[in-house]
């Protein structure tokens, strides 16, 4: 059980890449945070783990708001402990194209996928900093190196702030013993992939050297690889993860 | 602890010592079938065979020039008599030879690219044959270094040259498998302490120089690469091909 013992906080483990992430954790032994703005699906997801006999627990937050973040992180604390491994994955996505794009949606994605990003990463430092230990992990994305295939500038723009976020910041707390890296996924199956018609999925796919589209499991198994006690000389570091589509 | 690479046969190259050494004890302690390679069979070869047996693995040894195809094939054939099969091939072995640009040789030039990439080409190639033939989802991972990307030290003008050439080997091998389902990446290592550069590493200044540049202010275990090769190694990174993954304490951030 790799992860017993260490607590490890999920944003936007409602559903998708971040449920899976959850649940590989909480497989692995870890006790799991489950942050979602969707109480629901973030239900689902301790629902599906504690079946199973995992360690989960909802602590809502909207990861903009400051204030809810820092008390999110007083609560787990409080609940597990401790806190060891940050996982900012909460995001969302649109694909308008960018005359269509509304300055509205521009700042909502900027807001929760960046600088959502942002106020998670400072709400642990305090903790991480104490313990000289830590581990955050940032689901980017393959759009944030090459602009990406479907997607609106919006998303692509915050992706790649958060490439750079992780390169500073890991050489802001290297000194604290905390590792700070990211994963920059590629098109990974979800219901927006489904929704697709057969063909333009085809066509898709086709772009792809493995031919096929990302397991939200590829991510979750490259999280725990980077948040492993084993990873802890990698720091301000992208993998990628996307099947071939982008060789850098 | 979790066997993550059960019943898989692994090629590790220059495994007789150093990270290659460390790449084939945590494969062979994940389950692994392993071949220890090295050029020829020294002290060091012998030790760590004995090391492997003793942790319970099934495990060859297997010598030869891997820049030399004649002896790639060899390795391979050799490999695939004793466990029927390769799952993965870690092209691991490497000089590193130090000296002013002014002053390399052109025989230091070609024995550095000779090893650091036309090996890892000709095991790749022998290897792939072989993956393909028996339809095996198989894993490569070439254990390259921090200085394929960054222009590390003036010093190791064909060390460089050479790392570069074999980041690249990595990236388009990974397009021409593909198809088979095989994956192929780097690692790219910061500085290690091994045999390859203890001497270098004795000069007080030097390391200092290097730890003072690294984030995370140390130099790197062989450990630290051995766990990723697992990883790599691994069904979890079936989804991960072409990637140059740094493991460097932050250096080339």
């Amino acid at each position: 059980m790799k992860f017993k013992n260490k607590t490890v906080i999920i944003t936007g483990a409602g559903q998708g890449i971040g449920a899976e992430i959850a649940k590989v954790f909480a497989s692995r032994g870890a006790n799991v945070a489950i942050n979602d703005v969707n109480q629901q699906t973030a239900n689902k997801t301790v629902e599906e783990i504690t079946s199973l006999g995992g360690n989960a627990k909802y602590f809502p937050a909207d990861v903009t708001n400051e204030k809810e973040v820092n008390s999110m992180v007083s609560d787990i604390v409080q609940a597990f402990g401790s806190l060891d491994i940050l996982v900012n994955n909460a995001g969302i996505m649109a694909t308008s194209k960018t005359d269509e794009l509304t300055v509205e949606n521009w700042d909502r994605t900027l807001s929760i996928n960046l600088k959502g990003t942002f106020i998670c990463c400072k709400a642990v430092l305090g903790i991480m900093k104490e313990k000289k230990s830590g581990k955050i992990i940032n689901i980017s994305s393959l759009a944030g190196e090459s602009g990406g295939i479907t997607v609106a500038v919006d998303y692509s723009a915050s992706k790649a702030g958060m490439l750079a976020l992780t390169k500073k910041l890991a050489l802001e707390v290297a000194e604290f013993n905390i590792n700070v890296n990211a994963i920059a996924p590629g098109t990974t199956k979800t219901p927006m992939i489904d929704s697709m018609s057969d063909e333009e999925r085809d066509t898709l796919a086709n772009k792809i050297p493995l031919k096929r589209f990302g397991l939200p499991e590829d991510i979750a198994y490259a999280a725990c690889f980077l948040a492993s006690e084993e990873a802890s000389f990698i720091t301000g570091a992208t993998l990628d993860v996307n099947g071939g589509l982008l060789m850098r | 602890m979790t066997k993550r690479l059960e019943n898989k046969t692994i090629i590790v190259t220059g495994s007789s010592r150093g990270i290659g050494k460390a790449c084939a004890i945590q494969c062979a302690k994940n389950g692994a079938n392993v071949a220890v390679h090295g050029r020829s069979v020294t002290d060091a070869f012998n030790n760590t065979i004995t090391e492997i047996e003793a942790l319970g693995a099934k495990v060859i040894g297997v010598t030869g020039d891997v820049s030399c195809k004649a002896d790639a094939e060899r390795i391979v054939k050799e490999v695939v008599e004793k466990f029927g099969k390769i799952d993965g091939l870690v092209n691991n072995a490497g000089i590193c030879p130090f000296a002013n640009f002014t002053e390399t040789t052109e025989e230091e030039w070609d024995k550095t690219m000779n090893v650091n990439a036309k090996g890892p080409f000709l095991m790749t190639q022998a290897v792939a044959k072989t993956m393909i033939s028996s339809k095996i989802a198989g894993r490569i991972c070439n254990v390259t270094s921090i200085s394929g990307v960054k222009a590390t030290s003036p010093l190791q003008v064909a060390y460089c040259s050479s790392k570069g050439a074999a980041n690249m080997l990595t990236k388009i091998t990974a397009l021409a498998l593909a198809e088979h389902n095989i994956t192929v990446n780097a690692i790219l290592p910061g500085t290690i302490e091994t045999d390859i550069n203890r001497d270098i590493l004795a000069d007080e200044e030097i390391t200092k120089g290097i730890i003072d540049a690294t984030p995370l202010k140390c130099l790197g275990d062989t450990d630290d690469i051995a766990h990723a090769v697992v990883y790599f190694m691994s069904d979890e990174s079936k989804w991960v091909t072409g990637t140059l993954m740094a493991i460097d304490g932050g250096f080339i951030v």
